[in-house]
């Protein structure tokens, strides 16, 4: 009798307990879109990208997106990320480079609030990379995870880096190269005073990704070389925070608006 | 009449002499739980907009053990030879560092650091200068306490001296309070530390004031000037000493993310290839992992004006030597240094310029913290 309750009793808590967390198909919670980086070396730790002959370790890669929508017969919707460490119900924080020494201090999926059905409905989704102006330049002290990621901010004036990506040169020890993309010619009396009007360049980028309805299930796969594609990491030290006419950051920016650095998986 | 009384009373079959042995141990016992007054829920009184610090679910802070670790702190009787107590080292009239380059031991020994101020350190996500798996203060005060090599406190083989040190009657009414014991024992010591050092916050600097409070008048015209140097991407100052401590090593409980940092600042390169000095490898003295060579946790720069001198070592004895050091891009820029932080870049500045780098490192400085905590130096 014993065995008989030991292999009914523990298989059916086993399935019960599985029904709670509402997991999809290949054991995904529903409305979860991984992200996978691509051109880059994942097994290595810290991460390695080849960029022609030369090797990057990935010292530092983030990114914040927000404002998702799907696309269903024909009309945007919005739709809200589900509250987490990661998420607020409008923004999300993905960071790739701890994954690999401290996986919990990294994070590579977002997850929607919708259920699986609605997903098959859409044919597109929609988010920014970046972050509204309200979010991007609250005081820090008061907003909630994981908008107040020190590592992610600047100040109240010039608001949160929309991406960070800091790379160093595996062979020539004094080459390092960055790109921060965040805002910039935000006006207010100091560093820590939020500006009243947008700023000059707010530097946020609309993605839009048509998807079949049959790729609910789909991930993203993310191509780190393809955003920095066209630019000589060897011939400066990257981009931070200056105006998006100057080079690198005019190609920078390029990229990420007309080259497919996220396509579906 | 309670089930309890009930139980051991109201059924026919039990013995009645047992049952009436019981209810007066019962009885005793709720006597005795009445005698002892819970300790009192600590209170924080933390600026409106600062969120609370994390604090370990077994060391739930209490007015009687911040109280009874304020004792303790200053008490010499804490060292092996009675010699040290922890405040030898973290003075508080100096935000609780010291003015030697390195700490020096209850047996003379010196250290190889300089000691850190203990200012927020309940909001630090990692402890000491450089090391990542300590991950609560009550694990970080066992290293001053019990270490031998060198000896700092001189604890370890002198704990039953020190215990019966620690038994006089005023101890044992403040361990009774705090922790429902009036024995001391090396364990409610370490807690009752950890709950003081916990306790010294300090959000109440004039930048305080004018961040986060919205006091235009708070700073003046060259401390902002000094205030958007140091968040500009010329300096990088806030890469590595950003956030609500001014060091992007910090946690608090509206912050479920981990980070963890530390950097090398390029302090030295004894080999050309970035090597520090045997005595202090940084990080890489925990970890073995020679890409951690150098490395060290961002202090928190609030009241840093006050914990001269600078660095892990204390090898730079001024702010404007400090200023002038990250200007510079570190110590040996014209020798490849593949450990050096990405970060610390050469930069140029203004005679006027570093003037305002330093009045706004001056104005991170909480008098209100010390002030308060001057008094404890009359214990």
């Amino acid at each position: 009798m014993k065995n008989v309750a030991r292999f009914t009793v523990i298989p059916a808590l086993l399935f019960g307990l599985l029904g709670c967390t509402e997991l999809g198909v290949g054991g995904r919670e529903a409305g979860e879109i991984p992200f996978s980086l691509t051109g880059v070396e994942t097994a290595a730790c810290p991460m390695q990208m080849k960029v022609g002959e030369s090797k990057w370790r990935v010292n530092y890669f983030g990114m914040y997106i927000s404002n998702p929508a799907i696309r269903v017969d024909g009309k945007w919707h919005s739709v809200k990320f589900k509250q987490t460490k990661w998420q607020t119900p409008t923004t999300a924080l993905l960071k790739f480079h701890t994954l690999c020494s401290t996986p919990e201090e990294g994070n590579d999926s977002i997850v929607l609030d919708v259920s699986e059905k609605l997903l098959k409905l859409s044919t597109s989704l929609r988010f920014t990379v970046g972050l509204p102006f309200n979010e991007n330049h609250a005081n820090p002290l008061t907003q909630v995870s994981p908008l107040n990621d020190s590592s992610m901010f600047w100040s109240w004036q010039n608001g949160h880096k929309f991406l960070r990506l800091d790379l160093s040169n595996t062979a020539d020890a004094e080459k390092s190269w960055s790109y921060h993309l965040g805002s910039i010619g935000c006006e207010s009396v100091a560093a820590v005073r939020s500006p009243e009007q947008a700023c000059a360049f707010t530097n946020r980028v609309e993605v839009i990704l048509p998807m079949s309805q049959l790729d609910y299930d789909l991930g993203l796969a993310l191509s780190v070389p393809t955003i920095t594609a066209q630019v000589n990491l060897n011939d400066s030290e990257g981009c931070m925070f200056e105006s998006p006419e100057a080079q690198p950051c005019r190609q920078l920016l390029k990229n990420l608006l007309v080259r497919p650095w996220l396509t579906w998986d | 009449m309670s089930s309890i009384v009930k139980e051991l009373i109201g059924t026919p079959m039990v013995n009645v002499g047992l049952a009436v042995k019981r209810l007066v141990c019962f009885t005793f016992a709720c006597l005795l739980c009445a005698c002892s007054e819970p300790p009192t829920p600590y209170s924080w009184n933390l600026p409106h907009s600062v969120p609370p610090p994390v604090v370990p679910h077994d060391n739930p802070m209490t007015i009687e053990s911040v109280e009874l670790g304020k004792a303790l702190f200053f008490d010499t009787a804490l060292s092996g030879n009675n010699t040290t107590s922890c405040s030898s080292c973290h003075n508080p009239v100096l935000a609780f560092a010291e003015a030697a380059k390195v700490s020096v031991g209850a047996h003379g020994d010196s250290l190889s650091r300089n000691a850190l101020a203990l200012v927020n350190v309940a909001y630090n996500a990692t402890f000491t200068w450089a090391h990542n798996g300590l991950a609560t203060i009550e694990e970080q005060i066992m290293i001053p306490l019990f270490n031998e090599h060198p000896v700092e406190m001189g604890v370890t083989g002198n704990e039953e001296i020190i215990l019966k040190r620690l038994s006089l009657p005023v101890y044992q009414q403040m361990f009774y309070a705090a922790y429902g014991n009036e024995k001391p024992s090396m364990n409610h010591i370490v807690k009752a530390l950890a709950n003081y050092v916990r306790s010294l916050t300090s959000f109440n600097s004039a930048f305080d004031k004018y961040a986060y409070g919205g006091d235009d008048t708070a700073l003046t015209s060259q401390q902002v000037k000094g205030l958007n140097l140091f968040f500009s991407e010329r300096t990088e100052c806030f890469h590595c000493h950003g956030g609500i401590n001014l060091t992007q090593s910090t946690i608090h409980a509206a912050q479920p993310l981990v980070l963890r940092p530390f950097h090398n600042t390029g302090l030295y390169n004894e080999d050309g290839e970035g090597g520090y000095p045997k005595i202090d490898t940084g990080l890489m003295s925990v970890t073995h992992n020679p890409e951690d060579m150098g490395k060290f946790r961002a202090p928190t720069l609030r009241n840093i004006a006050l914990t001269a001198p600078y660095m892990h070592d204390g090898s730079i004895a001024s702010l404007e030597e400090v200023v002038d050091f990250y200007a510079r891009g570190g110590n040996h820029r014209e020798i490849t240094n593949r450990h050096r932080s990405p970060f610390i870049k050469s930069f140029v500045l203004t005679d006027e310029e570093r003037a305002a780098l330093v009045a706004f490192l001056e104005s991170l400085t909480d008098t209100e913290f010390v002030e308060k905590h001057r008094k404890s130096t009359t214990l």
